[in-house]
């Protein structure tokens, strides 16, 4: 794992690199991914793969509308970190 | 160890002592210890003396309380309480309330606990220390120049030094098992599926789980009862019935072949010595060979980044926790993360990218995946002779402050014997049976998947039987 890698999976993970981070990081990565690579070796032949432990999807609850009391809406809207009146702003999603 | 919640019930209801009594002696404990343990972010000392007040009240009218009612409990600070600041250790949720709670708190609430307080935790659950807290560590209350574990050392220790009866933790790939051992206390994680995670800020979906810590056996067993069952807002919850007989002998299988690489000898003797105690208790121990479990730990750490990976993308900035400023979106994002992440996050959010990129998804996330599949049969294979599984919780005892910090790898072979429970979704709980170089040592037991009052049934005879 090159620092070029590491900057380019920060990148793809949204995650702003360090020049610390992408010094340290190469090496540490690699020994992970030395340790993660004795996985080739299990005696898998043709086991299926566990996806879910989640009982069957037949049992989901109803597709309804859940009223929401105003307070819940209140403390939800003064998590947000930047407002202005009832709008509560972002950064553009286009560019300019 | 006898029940704690018994004796304060029994203290209550004769009168012997006030709610407000024992809330108060835990606070005291609290203020007295934790300058120096750390074991929590936040106290919450006005709404707990407040409702020791009202259940007093109602013992004083002769009304009758529950079990737990009056029962002081610290929660994990991943586990959402309304109203509260609750920041999972990170710096990107420090100026976080939580605006509902969790299921496990509503639960909580009805049967009438005192919540004390938030403990610390390695930061997001990611780690084995509380080293990775970005509010400092917390300290080991049997020698504090060790560790008590992770991730949610806070919890454990809360318990060891008496701060507060019960807690509760998560516990993804040994979180609550792992510093219940360190810490000399009783931890349970329970079958994946029998607690609801709703309000339980996720690291790896498919693995974490809510569950208690307490002195006995016992004392879990009562709070894992008032948490279990199935929650419509957790599609992962069952609502289990359980079958529970008390059998004349059990049967635990010791896995020799699994159990053999990096065990400390002292350990190793420590945990044989207890069977040899637990066979004059009607236990009967069988040598079984897992030896597929050594796959566990590098399955574990394909699932587990990939999962976090995947959960802490909604961490970005936009609508809670803190945001940096930026000009534009994509500057938000990584700037909000890099300055609100620690290393250990950063870390796996890396790995976890990377395990899923594209060309790489095939061969570490599906194997991983069919790893995973591998494992949960020779569990299977095994529960087919034994009621259940008989091993160390840890293949050492706490380790030293800052002794592994450098060494990620170092830090994750921790985990090796825990792992296996996760990725399976089985019951598991760590027993303390003894002490090496004055460090706790905890027994692992393993039960089978929805067996869990069975497993406590284990627990409670075999915690009997070493006394």
């Amino acid at each position: 794992m090159t620092p070029d890698e590491v900057k380019k999976l920060f990148a793809l993970a949204r995650v702003e690199a360090t020049a610390e981070e992408l010094e340290r990081l190469p090496k540490e990565i690699s020994d992970i991914l030395t340790y993660i690579d004795k996985l080739k070796s299990a005696p898998l032949g043709e086991l299926p793969p566990t996806l879910s432990f989640a009982p069957s999807l037949e049992e989901l609850r109803p597709d309804e509308v859940v009223s929401q009391d105003a307070a819940d809406n209140a403390a939800l809207k003064a998590q947000f970190p930047e407002a202005s009146g009832d709008y509560l702003k972002t950064k553009k999603v286009f560019g300019e | 160890m006898p029940s704690q919640i018994r004796g304060l019930h029994n203290a209550f209801t004769s009168k012997e002592k006030s709610v407000a009594e024992h809330v108060g002696e835990s606070l005291t404990r609290i203020r007295e210890r934790d300058g120096e343990l750390r074991a929590f972010l936040d106290v919450h000392i006005a709404s707990a003396e407040r409702e020791a007040g009202r259940i007093d009240a109602k013992i004083a009218a002769g009304e009758s309380i529950g079990m737990l009612e009056g029962i002081g409990i610290a929660l994990k600070d991943n586990i959402l309480v309304k109203g509260t600041p609750t920041s999972a250790a990170s710096q990107i949720l420090k100026s976080y309330t939580a605006s509902y709670d969790a299921f496990v708190v509503e639960r909580l609430r009805e049967a009438g606990t005192v919540i004390i307080g938030k403990t610390n935790l390695d930061e997001f659950a990611m780690g084995g220390s509380t080293e990775n807290s970005s509010f400092g560590p917390s300290k080991n209350p049997h020698d504090t120049s060790y560790v008590p574990g992770g991730s949610s050392g806070g919890s454990a220790v809360a318990v060891a030094a008496g701060m507060t009866p019960l807690a509760l933790g998560s516990d993804t790939g040994g979180s609550i098992r792992q510093p219940a051992s360190f810490c000399g206390v009783v931890g349970f994680k329970p079958s994946y599926g029998r607690v609801s995670r709703s309000g339980l800020i996720a690291m790896a979906s498919s693995l974490d789980q809510i569950g208690p810590f307490a002195t006995s056996v016992e004392d879990a067993e009562i709070l894992f009862r008032a948490i279990e069952g199935k929650d419509p807002l957790d599609m992962t919850s069952q609502e289990i019935h359980e079958e529970i007989r008390d059998k004349k002998e059990y049967v635990l299988g010791v896995p020799e072949d699994f159990m053999k690489d990096g065990l400390d000898p002292k350990i190793e003797k420590i945990i044989r010595d207890s069977f040899k105690k637990a066979e004059g208790a009607h236990f009967k121990f069988v040598p079984v060979s897992l030896k597929d479990l050594s796959y566990a730990l590098a399955c574990y750490y394909i699932i587990m980044p990939a999962e976090v990976s995947s959960n802490l993308a909604r961490f970005d900035g936009i609508r809670y926790g803190d945001r940096a400023e930026a000009k534009t979106l994509f500057e938000v994002y990584g700037k909000t993360k890099a300055a609100g992440f620690g290393r250990e996050v950063k870390r796996r959010i890396a790995i976890g990218t990377y395990v899923l990129s594209h060309g790489y998804y095939d061969a570490y996330y599906l194997q991983a995946q069919r790893v995973r599949t591998l494992i949960s049969k020779a569990f299977s294979d095994v529960f087919r002779t034994v009621d259940a599984i008989a091993m160390p919780t840890t293949p050492s005892v706490a380790f030293k402050l800052g002794e592994k910090l450098s060494d990620p790898l170092a830090m994750y072979l921790e985990d090796i014997y825990t792992v296996p429970a996760n990725l399976a979704g089985l019951p598991a709980l760590s027993l303390p049976v003894g002490t090496s170089d004055n460090l706790p040592v905890g027994l692992q037991l393993v039960g089978k998947r929805f067996a869990d009052y069975e497993l406590l049934a284990i627990a409670k005879r075999f915690e009997a039987a070493i006394a």
